[in-house]
């Protein structure tokens, strides 16, 4: 298809951009690596006045180490996120579930900021950051805020983001040697969106789980906290039967409302959603 | 791509002054979000909608007909064609609204259907009946409440709230911007007046929201402010409110994922149980989606 | 000319890098959309958004008026100018051919069907310009089921006429007799899902005027049939017409066809006297790209209790779409000749019917045909072997026909003419480790291991080389089966090879160049081989069914040898020999027992200048020939696979492939290797991933790539594969054709794993293709 007339802003700075947002109106929209934009634009079911592209902006690209917290500018491309040592050794979840973004030629336009701003629920990254509690840096002309993730992600392909607002970075929680992690995803071809995702992140202390924090790719609107699973999981004997496990994992579907598609019913994605959650579980309590 | 959806709810008024609304076109119409009337002949009228989903827009121009009206059942049927705006698809519905006299009260049941062609049903991943059945909820709560409104329903002020959904946890120093010296907008946690709207909650106890064939259960709950100030703010959703689209015919597209505000209501739920003792209307929108694809 | 695979052979048969490859895969060539014509107007198609509607109202008057938009037309504007797109092949008697006129006028019978066109000065006006035709629809009933819509009371495609297409029956032997008191009866139902051939280069179209004359390049796989079809539909003398089939990033039989958008891009040229040019969108692509498959199989065979066959019932609903496009009939006609597989039996009926639905028309995919009945087979096979509880290679190995026998032939009337079944199938068992999978299988069902091993088999056979052309009209197909080829040495020795087979990614230019380089003993770098232009390559019948070695490589290989005596003449004559004393060897004409010797660019020097020729010889060195196969060749082989299947959640992983093929000779070992595992790939995409659905309502949900799910290699394992080689003996080469094997052999093999592994819950089938959710809810009911 054939995307529909729109005009093209390239900012080189936040500020420009920012101000070229506010000028646009809300029919502009962001683009950033357009692995998501682009296709909705071609098949003519967006059709955005104004497109203020930030792939000139470079203070939104990179990592950085920020004490107890990784920032992460929103332009930097999956592919980065993937191979950066700082993410790979404070916040391997983030790194891994990356990896499984797409193919390796999306990785290489994708960027995080983009991927997480979609709010895509089938999304991988969405539910990494909410496991994370990740805090995203939003800014328009008028200011800067901080958003946390757990508010975020709104709905289905929204946010917290106002129509004149750029998501600029997202910061996430180093965790230390203690946290074992792990994102498990479900598709049916490699470059499919995730049918069911899990990310876990676990810490674990003398073969018991310390503390927790699982969320879910696929199952609602937005990404959602396993809540229930966490606290189930506190305490909980990492050797043995695995039973605590188990048992803790059945109620990964507790507080979710998945989708019925063409990909899966809903109750077969709440089957899987408990499945993984164990698999992840283990996967990140192991090695 | 077609779909069923069904309704019941009750509404603490006659079923005469229901029946009278109902009967109202120019009230009626904009409980469709996104719905804008063009031009009103007798029980056929034209106008537009625009639906919205994050970057996803579409929008349909097209007719409707007040039919099937019957004095006696209370009975009516809407029934509605539209075209994309832009593209080839069309989309049309049938809404089929009955009030049943209870007391006092009046019991409304909605069934609506609708089809939907072109590009957005040419896309997977159930999009369109994410969307279409949020639409068609909203349509029913957005009844449920025009139905109980007296006679001068214009005087429904939005009221003044903050534009952001989200906690805010801090307030940021300004980037210095060109044309932009100072801070415009200060924002704040700013759930403090949500008590005095009528809060739409989503009631969400474990393992009764399973769709297709589960239930959702929805709530509006009036605060005691609200039921004593009628005419109220339909819904909690301060967007909703800000936008205008609380009632006026206005060419905007109500974004129905973001008047979803889940955040909010999150946050509204436990409010909303200790107010429960004192109800004044409860409403239960009883929702049985059946997709047919 | 046998004698050439009898010796020594430098290039036939070495695994030669393709040489077109280079710019093939860098795209700088000439695909269709590449091309750029001056003052060249660019056509954009409003398709219908309703899968069954009457067209009230279509009206352009607003697109016309908009910023370069050169002209809009309606299917009424096109009016009986446009023709009806062409069916060539009537199967029966009662078969029902609707029009079809390539821009809907009065209904539109499925979603993507067009309704309207614009021309513009860029792509993007065009596209902008169908936002302003404004087309009113009274919808009229989706007509989406093949049962239901046979059942009185259904809703028609159209009004008033039944839905059904023609009915073909096919029947051999004594069948009741067969069926009654037989020991074991097995009776299942199989669904081909409805399949999109992805090519990965889209639909394209070019068309320019000159005068009277006309030419249109489009990625087509058939530039000859199409400029017959194309002068019989629009009335364009076929003299005026020349049709470029420049390079073609595939087909898999989606480019086998006579297009709604050639014929308007045709029509747009001559009324507007400008060139204009059509590209496809993936998503465009998806609707109206013919599709293939979709066919519901009742198939029972009955059997002895030992396990032999006594014979074999198919009851097939195949579907139509909405309209018969070039072969849509025929395909599963195709396939009603392959039910019998490689077995023995002496009774065999068949029946198809064809259906009529408001979907996009089916036509020939990859295998056309014969996947679906090799599918069928085998997986009754394996049912049999299941009911019988013996090893499925065993009864197999009880039914099928026997090296010996051949030229065996079948129940079905081919003459299987060689073969090896056995040799096949126990290379393919040697190589996945038959035996120790079965003994981990039964470990694996011992302990309840939640993730379970199944082993796949499917033995096939399948009929290439389409095809003699007496067989064809037997079938009531519209043209022939032949193939055509010159050759002609250039004066500086070097050779021009023009083919009548037009490729689209199977490696022509390499393959035909080693035939050359073989025959006339010059260097394989020597030689061009020009293609796809009914200009350059005025005979043709072009590229499917796996024909274009098979038959249009055996009327180069006569070429060949017909330049070749003529150059042994010259040679004679200057060598002062008798043409009976001269002897051919890598080039060189030498007179036997004498030291005199001509090289063959010598001789085409000689025939260039004629200064001293033979009496009577014509100075030209070059030959035409054209082949029409007596027989169809039958590749065979055997494919096995193990997968495991997750009884979680459902998931099934293919942990290895193993394929032993018997395609005959092998000219380029590195091509038969490509088409293998290519084919392999597709059919494990039936068999697991791709389908397209249509809701209720006829819209097809599966429009793009991200819905339409197609396997890449992240999704597949390594596949092991070998070859046995029993020479066809019905060409020269002794080559049996390789385009379609893979796809027909793996869909089975896989599917039949994964059903193996399930038994132990009492799943027995799972409909393709098999989701990790059809798996996981078949483990639920059966649990």
């Amino acid at each position: 298809m054939i995307p529909a007339t729109f005009d093209y802003v390239r900012p080189s700075t936040l500020g420009e951009a920012a101000a070229a947002l506010a000028e646009a109106g809300e029919d502009a929209k962001v683009l950033a690596g357009g692995q998501s934009l682009l296709p909705l634009l071609r098949l003519r079911l967006a059709y955005p006045s104004v497109l203020v592209d930030l792939g000139r902006v470079a203070e939104l690209r990179g990592i950085e180490d920020r004490g107890d917290r990784l920032h992460i500018g929103a332009m930097t491309t999956h592919d980065e996120v993937v191979n950066s040592p700082l993410v790979n050794e404070h916040c391997p979840l983030l790194a891994r579930a990356t990896a499984t973004v797409a193919d390796p030629a999306i990785r290489h336009r994708g960027t995080f900021g983009g991927s997480l701003s979609h709010a895509d629920p089938a999304g991988d990254l969405p539910s990494v950051a909410l496991a994370l509690d990740a805090e995203f840096r939003l800014a328009s002309a008028a200011g800067e805020r901080t958003v946390p993730a757990a508010d975020f992600f709104a709905d289905y392909l929204t946010t917290a983001l106002e129509p004149d607002e750029i998501l600029t970075g997202v910061s996430v929680p180093k965790l230390g040697p203690d946290w074992g992690c792990h994102y498990e995803k479900f598709h049916r071809t490699a470059q499919a969106w995730a049918i069911v995702g899990v990310a876990a992140a676990v810490r674990h202390s003398g073969g018991a789980v310390v503390e927790a924090r699982i969320a879910l790719t696929n199952m609602g609107a937005t990404p959602v906290r396993a809540h229930a699973v966490e606290s189930a999981l506190a305490g909980v004997p990492l050797n043995g039967s695995g039973a605590g496990v188990r048992e803790a994992a059945l109620r990964a579907d507790e507080g979710t409302n998945p989708p019925s598609d063409a990909d899966a019913g809903a109750d077969y994605r709440r089957h899987l959603a408990k499945v993984l959650t164990r698999r992840a579980v283990i996967a990140a309590t192991s090695g | 791509m077609a779909m069923q959806l069904e309704h019941e709810f009750t509404v603490p008024v006659p079923v005469e002054q229901a029946w009278a609304v109902l009967l109202d076109v120019e009230r009626v119409v904009p409980c469709l979000p996104g719905a804008t009337l063009d031009r009103i002949d007798g029980n056929e009228f034209t106008g537009r909608m625009k639906v919205k989903v994050g970057p996803i827009t579409v929008t349909y121009r097209g007719d409707a007909t007040f039919a099937d009206i019957d004095e006696e059942e209370h009975s009516l049927t809407i029934k509605g064609a539209g075209k994309e705006a832009r593209g080839t698809g069309t989309a049309s519905a049938t809404v089929r609204a009955r009030l049943h006299p209870d007391g006092e009260t009046t019991r409304v049941t909605v069934v609506t259907s609708f089809t939907v062609t072109g590009r957005p049903a040419q896309v997977g991943r159930g999009v369109l009946a994410e969307v279409g059945g949020r639409l068609i909820d909203r349509f029913a709560a957005n009844l449920a409440q025009r139905l109980v409104e007296p006679e001068q329903p214009e005087t429904a002020a939005a009221p003044e709230t903050a534009p952001v959904p989200a906690t805010v946890e801090s307030i940021a120093p300004v980037i210095p911007l060109p044309g932009h010296a100072e801070p415009e907008r200060i924002r704040d946690t700013a759930a403090e007046d949500d008590e005095s709207h009528l809060a739409y909650v989503v009631e969400d106890p474990a393992g009764d929201h399973e769709r297709p064939n589960g239930a959702r259960r929805l709530s509006a709950v009036p605060t005691p402010t609200a039921a004593s100030a009628a005419p109220v703010t339909p819904l909690a959703d301060r967007r909703l409110a800000a936008t205008g689209t609380t009632r006026s015919a206005e060419d905007e597209a109500l974004d129905l994922l973001d008047v979803a505000g889940v955040p909010i209501l999150k946050r509204l739920a436990p409010a909303a149980g200790l107010l429960a003792a004192l109800l004044l209307v409860i409403w239960l929108v009883r929702r049985a989606r059946r997709p047919k694809t | 000319m046998t004698e050439l695979i009898e010796r020594p052979a430098p290039e036939i048969g070495k695994a030669r890098r393709r040489r077109e490859d280079a710019r093939l895969v860098t795209g700088r060539t000439r695909w269709t959309d590449n091309i750029q014509l001056p003052g060249m107007l660019h056509v954009a198609f409003l398709r219908s958004p309703m899968a069954h509607a009457r067209i009230l109202r279509v009206d352009v008057s607003a697109a016309r008026e908009l910023p370069g938009v050169v002209a809009a037309f309606t299917g009424a504007d096109l009016g009986p100018e446009q023709g009806s797109l062409p069916c060539a092949w009537p199967v029966s008697e009662d078969v029902v051919i609707p029009a079809h006129p390539p821009v809907a006028v009065e209904e539109v019978r499925y979603v993507g069907e067009a309704v309207a066109c614009v021309v513009a000065t860029d792509r993007y006006r065009a596209a902008d310009a169908l936002e302003a035709i404004e087309v009113d629809y009274e919808p009229l009933d989706p007509v989406l089921d093949m049962e239901a819509a046979l059942a009185p009371g259904s809703p028609g495609v159209r009004a008033g006429q039944s839905n059904k297409a023609f009915t073909w029956v096919f029947s051999q032997g004594e069948v009741d007799a067969a069926f009654a008191g037989a020991p074991v009866l097995i009776e299942r139902t199989y669904v081909q899902q409805r399949l999109i051939p992805s090519a990965m280069e889209p639909r394209a179209v070019v068309c320019d005027r000159l005068g009277e004359d006309y030419t249109l390049h489009s990625a087509t796989q058939i530039p000859h049939i199409l400029r017959v079809m194309l002068a019989l539909t629009t009335g364009i003398p076929e003299h005026r017409l020349r049709v470029i089939a420049p390079d073609v990033g595939g087909g898999f039989g989606s480019k086998l066809q006579v297009t709604a958008e050639e014929v308007v891009c045709l029509l747009l040229a001559k009324r507007l006297n400008r060139p204009v040019k059509w590209t496809e969108s993936r998503s465009e692509g998806n609707l109206t790209v013919h599709h293939g498959r979709d066919q519901l199989q009742r198939i029972s065979l009955a059997a002895e209790s030992d396990g032999r066959i006594r014979g074999l019932k198919v009851d097939l609903l195949a579907d139509m779409g909405a309209y018969l496009m070039l072969v849509t009939p025929g395909v599963p006609l195709l396939g009603a000749f392959m039910f019998p597989g490689i077995y023995k039996m002496a009774a065999y009926d068949f029946r198809c019917t064809g259906v009529f639905t408001t979907k996009m028309p089916t036509d020939a995919y990859r295998g056309a045909g014969r996947p679906e009945a090799t599918f069928a087979i085998e997986r009754v096979m394996d049912e049999l072997a299941h009911e019988l509880g013996i090893d499925p290679l065993e009864v197999r190995r009880r039914n099928w026909i026997e090296r010996e026998e051949f030229p065996y032939t079948s129940v079905a009337g081919l003459v299987y003419d060689s073969g090896d079944y056995g040799a096949a199938t126990d290379r393919a068992t040697e190589l996945l480790g038959y035996a120790a999978l079965r003994a981990e299988q039964a470990e694996r069902r011992a302990r309840r291991d939640p993730v379970q091993l199944g082993i796949g088999i499917s033995t096939y056979t399948e009929m290439c080389g389409l095809a003699p052309s007496r067989v064809l009209g037997s079938l009531a197909y519209g043209a022939g089966g032949w193939e055509h080829a010159s050759v002609r040495m250039l004066p500086t020795g070097k050779v021009e090879v023009v083919t009548g087979s037009s490729p689209h990614g199977q490696g022509h230019e390499t393959a035909w160049s080693q035939i050359v380089a073989d025959t006339l003993g010059v260097p394989f770098e020597d030689v061009t081989v020009l293609h796809g232009d009914t200009a350059i390559s005025p005979r043709g019948l072009d590229t499917y069914g796996s024909r274009s070695l098979t038959v249009g490589g055996i009327a180069l290989l006569q070429a060949c040898g017909r330049v070749r005596e003529k150059a042994k003449s010259v040679a004679a004559h200057l060598l002062e020999a008798d043409p009976g004393d001269v002897d051919f060897e890598n080039g060189l004409f030498r007179v036997r027992g004498t030291d005199a010797v001509r090289s063959i660019q010598e001789i085409a020097l000689a025939v260039f200048t004629a200064h001293n020729l033979p009496d009577g010889f014509e100075p030209r060195l070059d030959a035409d020939a054209t082949f029409d196969p007596e027989n169809f060749s039958f590749p065979h082989g055997t494919h096995l696979c193990a997968v495991e299947v997750d009884t979680e959640t459902g998931m099934s992983r293919i942990r290895s492939y193993v394929a032993v093929d018997d395609v005959g000779n092998v000219v380029n070992p590195l091509i038969v290797e490509g088409q293998v595992h290519g084919g392999i790939a597709q059919g494990i995409g039936q068999a697991l991933f791709e389908e397209a659905r249509y809701d209720e309502e006829g819209n097809l949900l599966t429009s793009t790539l991200a819905d339409y799910l197609i396997p890449s290699a992240a999704d597949l394992p390594d596949f092991v594969t070998e070859r046995t080689q029993t020479p066809a003996t019905s060409n020269p080469l002794g080559v049996k054709g390789v385009g379609e094997a893979g796809t027909i052999a793996s869909t089975p093999a896989v599917v039949n794993a994964i059903v193996d592994a399930l038994r132990p819950y009492g799943v027995h089938d799972v409909r393709m293709p098999c989701t990790p959710e059809r798996v996981w809810r078949a483990l639920e009911e059966s649990r």
